[in-house]
């Protein structure tokens, strides 16, 4: 009961949008065609559930996801710690992430397809390179902040280079290192439906475009509470990798 | 006794800053011998380049000049054959207390079983085996510092170098503290170079005290103290220790005179 309460409250700013949405929709301050009712999104959000439809679609957009952001940890983490190790590499690197950093770069998303296909390649592809910025930035500023002391016993008590870089640089970096993380799934996900809406054959931003063909907005909308829902859980997933790796803080 | 070598032997040591284009000189000239198993203290003002002088021992930083040996093997780098202990707890946040005694002798190779032992008779010394599977967060400062001990004392360094391992720590711990670190240390039978600002601090731990002049530190007076071990509290009540912690007191306090001259 008192949990009950307590999650109510916690998001009573969603029970307020829900209200306000009905309120339009009750007082007919839009028409129907164009601004359908919850419970209507609802129904076909159902539907696209039991239909398949859904579960056509959303392994595809995830394994984009996962394919692109995974790619851009395993090579954003080593490149953002050995910045912070290695002033040459630092010198050499650094400019294309701080030039590179304002650029949108969907806009490069034609050239990819253009190189790649339409298949999921170019997308991972995106995915990787959008990924890669926060991952690499957050890692490298976290890592530079490591206090010298870690590595000082570190060295003192015999750890070569590799040791100190393994053992001690990267888990104090791990906070840093899930904040780019954080930033950068959501993201995965975003540029996933966007190039998929640009063009695709399969995946949620297809479906969403589909559905809009179809000119009948609870689809389109019923789309967007999934992909909402869909994005929630990613957070909720990494929060609880989170917990478990930086569990010292 | 005097012809044996020293633990850690400094000979000329010299350390230059450049800061901007200027050239500052922190160390202008030190020679130090610590001999084997002697507890050595090193008092002087503040900012007078005595931690400097303690991590270019640890090999932390470079020197600009001179000779370190330890045990008469000459060292430029860090390495296990001298245990440094910091200021701040320099525990591995992410690894409990019993990982963080153990991990400098996973990082050289020991077997498990070896390791295991030696970590459980370090850390029933400093008295902390209870709390062996928290992390460092959960304990208190002073419980840190023992870890820290511990962990360095774990790895069985020729010599030890504390950097005001008691400087973070509230007055009553830190008593606690040194009596504690005197019963361990007379145990270990190491060599210490403890740099430390507390003069009572240093007359209280030490066999030798040698203070530095302010910046560039040269040494200024080394003062042998050999009141008998183990030493309690109370010896801070006596003339001899009194004397001792004033001319002390008096040789820091022309430095610091001369230094505000300089300052106006």
């Amino acid at each position: 009961m008192k949990k009950g309460w307590k999650f109510l409250i916690e998001y009573q700013s969603l029970i307020w949008i829900v209200v306000a949405w009905e309120l339009v929709v009750f007082l007919q301050i839009m028409p129907e065609r164009l601004f359908p009712s919850l419970s209507k999104v609802l129904v076909v959000a159902f539907e696209l559930i039991t239909t398949g439809m859904l579960l056509e679609n959303l392994p595809i957009t995830l394994f984009r996801v996962f394919a692109g952001f995974a790619l851009a940890a395993v090579v954003g983490v080593p490149l953002g710690l050995l910045m912070s190790r290695s002033k040459l590499l630092n010198d050499l690197v650094q400019p294309i992430f701080s030039l590179g950093f304002p650029i949108p770069r969907v806009a490069l998303y034609p050239i990819l397809v253009f190189i790649l296909g339409l298949g999921s390649a170019s997308k991972i592809t995106m995915i990787f390179l959008e990924c890669l910025f926060p991952i690499v930035l957050n890692t490298y500023y976290g890592s530079t902040r490591v206090g010298k002391l870690y590595l000082w016993a570190a060295q003192n008590m015999g750890a070569n280079r590799s040791q100190v870089f393994w053992r001690v640089l990267l888990p104090a970096t791990m906070p840093s290192i899930f904040t780019g993380l954080k930033i950068a799934l959501p993201m995965a996900f975003i540029i996933a439906i966007l190039t998929e809406m640009i063009g695709a054959t399969a995946g949620m931003g297809y479906l969403l475009t589909y559905m809009s063909a179809s000119l009948m907005q609870e689809k389109v909308l019923a789309c967007v509470v999934l992909i909402t829902l869909v994005g929630y859980l990613l957070n909720l997933l990494i929060q609880k990798i989170q917990r478990k790796y930086v569990f010292w803080q | 006794m005097e012809n044996k070598t020293p633990a850690i032997e400094i000979e000329k040591l010299g350390k230059v800053y450049t800061r901007g284009k200027e050239e500052v000189t922190a160390i202008q000239e030190i020679s130090l011998k610590i001999p084997e198993g002697k507890f050595v203290s090193i008092v002087g003002p503040s900012g007078c380049g005595k931690s400097t002088f303690l991590h270019i021992v640890g090999g932390f930083i470079p020197k600009s000049s001179g000779k370190v040996r330890i045990r008469g093997k000459e060292v430029d780098k860090p390495g296990p054959d001298r245990g440094m202990m910091f200021q701040e707890s320099a525990l591995f946040p992410w690894k409990n207390v019993f990982d963080n005694v153990a991990w400098g002798l996973e990082i050289q190779g020991m077997e498990k079983s070896k390791r295991d032992e030696i970590v459980e008779h370090y850390l029933k010394l400093v008295n902390l085996w209870d709390f062996r599977k928290n992390l460092p967060s959960e304990l208190s400062g002073g419980m840190k510092q023992r870890i820290s001990l511990a962990r360095v004392l774990a790895f069985n360094p020729d010599v030890l170098l504390m950097d005001e391992p008691f400087g973070a720590l509230d007055a009553q711990t830190r008593e606690k503290m040194q009596v504690e670190l005197q019963r361990i240390w007379q145990e270990s039978n190491k060599s210490v170079m403890f740099v430390t600002h507390d003069i009572d601090e240093a007359v209280f731990l030490s066999d030798i005290v040698v203070v530095f002049s302010g910046r560039p530190a040269v040494v200024k007076e080394i003062i042998e103290i050999d009141f008998q071990r183990p030493r309690t509290l109370d010896v801070h009540k006596t003339q001899e220790f009194m004397d001792i912690r004033n001319h002390i007191w008096d040789l820091l306090h022309q430095e610091q005179g001369t230094s505000d001259e300089e300052g106006m």
